[in-house]
């Protein structure tokens, strides 16, 4: 056993050494193609800014891009960031005569992950009946981040997705909410924010999904749907009543002073809190006794809140404050204080 | 009954020593194969994105806001070009607060001058424990960035400070002295946006800036260095970083994000008190009071490592300075072992008080002096005729062989991964450092592990002086 132990060390040592000695050969023969590489980008690039400048015809141009479709399909994402409009839809329509969004949809279907993220990605700059087929198939791929960023593209098309399969499906596997299946949620409410009006008000469906959907539905600004979300402050998820507070805060609509008046009196201190900022948001003057008396709140992020709050509110929120600061409530008045301190020096 | 000759006595007692030498050793490498596995395995599944802007276009609108929160004690000569090469980090939503703790030199001058701040006011939360802030300073051309001037408290007590006056749901703790890659945020809050509600830390990679060329606080270039210690430094760090953390944060054992560079959700933080004072292993010390917190509260959590994320910093050059480094990391190691030594082996504490602790166990506390034990032990006995050759031979190849197959394995999975090593020869050179090291640098160290220990027993406390050269061009 112990010859043993020095033979092995020995062997695993030369091993190693010599693993080592071809991965040296192996990258200095992979320099020479990077090498290579670069210079056949580099004359990619040069050819494609002089056939956008108008430099080259068409038919050249499509012949470059034809003659490596994966080097082609990598630099045009970058150049699809930079370019927009007109010319964007130029180089698009090159590259679909090239061949490039069938390398990309043959690679969603076939490719490693690595390369069926990119072609998800990708896609959404090539619209047509073939990429919207090829993304649809792609949806339930088993890799949660190239199906999200599928959903992300087929919504970027115009296509309608089934919230529930998209959301329940992935929420269950993932066991928790990612914040990309938020962004997808971003981009469904700004097409149909309805759809994720009735998520939030899903209590089967997880607190984080559906704080994330009344999230989605705040950012398009849309205040159809305020009375719906203004009932689930009655919802028994902390989570969701904060979303609800931070909803209508955004929102502005004095249509939710109602839910606000009520969610200041919270049990959860991020309720609390975000109730405070709704109410600077709104401009519910009314209520500036109530966040007077936030000030003593066991939370510092409440008192500082709602200290905020009353300086949003007016020259009445500011004398309020200023007499908080003059006060006898030790927290309160060091609140009142350091606010109005910060006001000043902004 | 016939008791046994003393000689023999001895002699059994001595192989027992020397089996126990070369068993804690066998367990030590087992365990580093076990990781070489492992991170092979992570590295391959994972897939990161190399080009920024493709980056950026898919998690910028995703990214929770942070607060870099800034350390600084005696770093006048490179503090403001530090700070200025933060500012223009690639990440949407962030903050700067620059801790100075006190500083001798001047370093507060510096900033203020360098950066035209002014006093302001900002309210904040005395959610955790650190001495008087003296005021605060900043500027309306740099929005982002507060200064915070406050009493001396060391490292711990002026990450809390910042604690308390950052604002974003995460902060990231980072030495005023290291450089991070321009992406190195956008990437090192990916597992936050994938799993917003259970990631509570994330650790990224620290490499070695000696022989890059650096100008303005940033790395321009990446080079090797030319000093033989920073070489033998940058084998160990790919060894700590690539191979060790990637394993264990795979096995959701991770109990060390370095203190240079790591991510942290400020509630959580918060609820454990931040850092602890009157330590010298506080960013160990933190994940570890996580791990107990989330575990006594059964709350579901995950604390990672990605490679992908970069931090550059300056390693010594001297053995008399890289000495007291490694003497003040072992002592820090050990306060918070002992600190937490009930996690060890119990079953609420799961793998982590399992595998977490029983690794720091057997190659913290117990390798080096057993180790250095056997340094002295087996060619004495067997040059006394007390020991076979067998068992020099395993002790030599627990000890200076096997090292080579874990170093140079770790350089394998470098290469066949990332890739970052900038030249086909500067892997040659890497190469030949990985299987030097293992004759004397390996052993050198364990000397100054042992220093930490008595360092440790004898209650010292305080990080020395660290001299710093500034990071030199190539």
């Amino acid at each position: 056993m112990l010859r043993a132990i020095w033979a092995v060390s020995v062997a695993t040592a030369l091993a190693a050494v010599l693993a080592m000695a071809i991965l040296v050969c192996v990258r200095v023969a992979t320099e020479r193609r990077a090498r290579g590489r670069a210079a056949r980008r580099a004359e990619l690039l040069e050819a494609s800014l002089a056939w956008l400048g108008g430099g080259i015809p068409d038919d050249d141009a499509e012949r470059f891009l034809a003659a490596d479709r994966a080097l082609s399909a990598d630099l045009l994402i970058e150049i699809f960031e930079i370019v927009r409009g007109e010319d964007q839809a130029r180089l698009a329509a090159v590259a679909e005569r090239a061949g490039i969004p069938q390398h990309l949809r043959k690679a969603l279907a076939k490719g490693r992950a690595r390369q069926r993220l990119i072609a998800a990605d990708t896609l959404v700059w090539f619209p047509s009946d073939a990429t919207r087929a090829a993304l649809r198939h792609a949806l339930d791929d088993p890799d949660d981040e190239v199906g999200l960023t599928v959903a992300g593209s087929l919504v970027d098309l115009g296509e309608e997705l089934v919230l529930q399969r998209l959301v329940v499906t992935r929420e269950k596997r993932l066991a928790h909410t990612s914040r990309r299946l938020e962004a997808v949620m971003g981009r469904i409410a700004s097409r149909d924010p309805g759809d994720l009006v009735w998520l939030a008000a899903d209590h089967e469906a997880a607190d984080r999904v559906r704080a994330a959907a009344l999230d989605a539905v705040t950012q398009t600004g849309a205040f159809d749907h305020l009375d719906e979300i203004a009932a689930l402050a009655a919802t028994p998820s902390a989570e969701v009543r904060a979303a609800v507070a931070r909803s209508l805060g955004i929102f502005g609509h004095p249509g939710g002073e109602g839910a606000v008046t009520r969610l200041l009196g919270d049990g959860h201190w991020e309720v609390r809190a975000e109730a405070a900022e709704a109410v600077g948001r709104i401009g519910l003057v009314d209520l500036g006794d109530r966040l007077c008396a936030l000030l003593d709140d066991e939370s510092w992020w409440v008192r500082f809140r709602a200290a905020h709050a009353l300086t949003v509110l007016g020259e009445g929120g500011l004398e309020a404050l200023k007499r908080v600061s003059a006060g006898t409530g030790d927290a309160s008045r060091s609140m009142a204080a350091l606010v109005l301190a910060e006001r000043s020096a902004a | 009954m016939m008791w046994p000759a003393p000689e023999t006595v001895v002699a059994l007692t001595l192989q027992t020593v020397v089996a126990i030498v070369i068993g804690t050793g066998l367990l030590q490498n087992g365990l580093y194969v076990m990781q070489l596995a492992i991170a092979l395995g992570e590295l391959a599944a994972q897939r990161p994105e190399r080009r920024l802007g493709r980056l950026w276009r898919r998690y910028a609108d995703l990214s929770p806001p942070i607060s870099l929160l800034v350390p600084a004690y005696n770093e006048e000569k490179t503090i403001v070009d530090s700070l200025r090469s933060m500012l223009a980090l690639n990440y949407p939503n962030f903050e700067i607060i620059a801790i100075n703790d006190g500083s001798k030199d001047g370093t507060l001058k510096a900033m203020i001058e360098g950066f035209g701040l002014e006093p302001v006011a900002r309210g904040y939360e005395d959610a955790v424990a650190h001495k008087p802030i003296r005021g605060l300073h900043g500027s309306p051309r740099y929005p982002k960035l507060l200064v915070v001037d406050k009493e001396n408290g060391g490292k711990s007590d002026a990450l809390n400070a910042g604690i308390n006056l950052s604002r974003a749901p995460i902060f990231c703790a980072i030495d005023a002295d290291s450089i991070l890659e321009n992406d190195a945020l956008l990437r090192a809050v990916q597992p936050f946006i994938d799993e917003p509600t259970r990631m509570v830390a994330v650790g990224g990679t620290i490499r070695i800036a000696n022989g890059c060329h650096v100008e303005g606080g940033r790395v321009l270039a990446i080079g090797l260095p030319r000093n033989l210690l920073a070489l033998f430094q940058t084998v160990e760090y790919l060894r700590a970083f690539l191979m060790a953390r990637l394993a264990w944060s795979r096995l959701k054992t991770l109990t060390i994000i370095s203190g240079a560079f790591g991510l942290f959700r400020r509630q959580v933080a918060v609820a454990v008190g931040g850092y602890s004072h009157g330590t010298v292993g506080e960013d160990f010390d933190l994940v570890v009071k996580i791990h107990r917190h989330m575990r006594d509260a059964k709350q579901d959590y995950a604390i990672t490592f990605i490679p992908e994320p970069v931090c550059w910093t300056e390693a010594p050059e001297s053995w008399r300075v890289l000495g007291r480094q490694r003497s003040r990391w072992q002592r820090g190691a050990l306060e918070t072992f002992f600190r937490h030594k009930d996690m060890l082996f119990r079953p609420r504490y799961g793998r982590v008080g399992s595998l977490g602790f029983g690794h720091v166990l057997l190659v913290d506390v117990l390798g080096p002096p057993v180790e250095v034990l056997g340094y002295l032990l087996v060619p004495l006995l067997w040059g006394l005729g007390f020991l076979a050759v067998e068992y020099l031979l395993a002790f030599l190849a627990l000890t200076f062989i096997f090292g080579v197959f874990v170093s140079v394995g770790s350089l394998i999975l470098e290469e066949v991964e990332l890739q970052r090593v900038p030249r086909a020869s500067d892997l040659v050179l890497l190469t030949a450092i990985a299987v030097v090291e293992n004759f004397g640098y390996r052993q050198v160290s364990n000397i100054w592990r042992l220093q930490g220990f008595w360092q440790y027993l004898r209650g010292q406390q305080g990080w020395g002086t660290m001299t710093r050269v500034g990071f030199k061009r190539a």
